[in-house]
């Protein structure tokens, strides 16, 4: 009976231990622990969701975010995420568009064409006139074309009472050995701040 | 300490010659310009002579470079028999110190290189000092043992963590995962933490001619937790 009684007092303890949760804004050096559910707590990333389009002319990118809720990052740990897939017409002639790729649902955010995990706040990495407790998406962006994947600075920011969001794209220097072929030119912009009007 | 040596020679060599010093100089001003895009240039090593040259015989080899733009998409760092490395600026956007990415790059150039050049090899980083704006540091990592460094890159390549369809993922994948550890007052110790045990040495320039440089060791003690010892006197 006493055997039964400790067996069942192992089993409920067991059933009771909890994820370990971390708030994905500030976890920086903690991040990537197995088994950490890194969650963002304070909702950062939901203001940020949303369709948002440029235009000028007959050049246009259009940009669409979702949050991720408990994305599986490999089985090593999960987190919440900002996620998206865009479409750039330039000149009129449709260059990418992946905006039907965030129906893949992928178990694994880092799998989108967009995706951010990382939260700046202030005037962190190169925001001079960003306000001391705002916060910025720090994340990635593929182009299926030229196969670079970039940084991406996404900020929420407002145009004449309209929301917004401001984009930034880096690239960095790659490499390649000689007299291999160098890679096509990436499609989207690159090193300027683009903004984009939230749609209705 | 012989690669200490070593080393300080080697970039006496490449940062006296006239025709590389004005890249690093003009990158410079980029860097102190706060660019919004990467620059580099390329160095190659070639022979001159009729015999092939030796580090002691300098005047036997040609260096050439070309400064490309970042933002370009085209690859600068032309790794293969006579590319000895490279130099490039982070913007002011960037952070921390060299990427995963410029990691695997200095394997490419190691790999691909002549054996006889293969202790050239080194990869430049020029980035802005935050105490300093008019005058960047400049830094530099070489191989030491390139079997165990190949080998670490090869180990997070495969980590599942990181695990992507593409190289390139995976790559971005471990970048993104660095930019979670640079500690904004220090990135040198977070470098050195993160890849002291590669088989890599770190090296910082002492001076503007590029002629001194100190290698970096974490040293807890230290202030800011580095120990910088001058090359020259190793």
């Amino acid at each position: 009976m006493k055997i039964t009684k400790y067996l069942y007092l192992l089993f409920a303890m067991a059933s009771c231990k909890a994820q370990t949760v971390i708030n994905v804004d500030g976890a920086k050096q903690s991040y990537g622990q197995v088994g950490v559910y890194y969650q963002d707590i304070n909702d950062v990333f939901g203001p940020f969701v949303g369709t948002y389009v440029y235009t000028n002319g007959s050049t246009s990118l259009t940009i669409k975010l979702e949050k991720k809720v408990n994305s599986s990052v490999n089985g090593v740990y999960t987190e919440d995420a900002l996620i998206g897939a865009y479409k750039l017409i330039e000149n009129g002639v449709e260059k990418v568009n992946v905006l039907n790729s965030l129906n893949n649902n992928y178990a694994n955010a880092k799998n989108n064409s967009i995706y951010g995990q990382q939260i700046l706040t202030g005037t962190a990495v190169g925001c001079n006139d960003c306000a001391p407790n705002e916060k910025r998406i720090w994340g990635t962006i593929k182009d299926p074309v030229s196969g670079s994947i970039d940084r991406i600075f996404i900020r929420r920011t407002t145009v004449n009472g309209q929301q917004a969001i401001k984009i930034f794209i880096l690239h960095s220097i790659t490499y390649r050995a000689e007299n291999t072929p160098a890679p096509p030119p990436v499609s989207y912009p690159l090193s300027q701040d683009i903004i984009l009007i939230k749609q209705p | 300490m012989y690669y200490l040596v070593e080393f300080r020679v080697n970039v006496m060599k490449l940062a006296n010659l006239q025709n590389i010093k004005p890249y690093v100089d003009s990158i410079k001003v980029k860097e102190i310009n706060n660019t919004v895009k990467e620059w580099s240039a390329c160095f190659k090593k070639t022979n001159s002579g009729n015999t092939f040259g030796s580090d002691l015989n300098p005047q036997s080899f040609n260096y050439s470079n070309t400064l490309y733009e970042g933002t370009e998409n085209d690859s600068p760092f032309f790794a293969g028999q006579w590319w000895i490395g490279s130099v490039h600026c982070h913007t002011f956007k960037s952070v921390g110190l060299f990427s995963f990415g410029d990691l695997k790059a200095l394997s490419l150039a190691y790999e691909n290189v002549n054996i006889s050049l293969q202790n050239d090899v080194t990869l430049m980083l020029i980035k802005q000092n935050p105490y300093n704006p008019i005058k960047p540091d400049v830094y530099a990592i070489k191989i030491d043992d390139f079997a165990l460094f190949k080998a670490k890159l090869d180990a997070d390549m495969a980590n599942s963590e990181y695990a992507a369809p593409t190289e390139q993922e995976i790559v971005m994948n471990i970048n993104a995962e660095l930019t979670n550890i640079w500690d904004d007052v220090e990135p040198r110790k977070s470098f050195l933490q993160r890849f002291g045990s590669y088989g890599i040495s770190l090296y910082e320039a002492d001076n503007d001619d590029l002629t001194e440089w100190s290698r970096l060791k974490i040293a807890p003690m230290a202030p800011g937790g580095i120990y910088s010892k001058p090359c020259l006197f190793q």
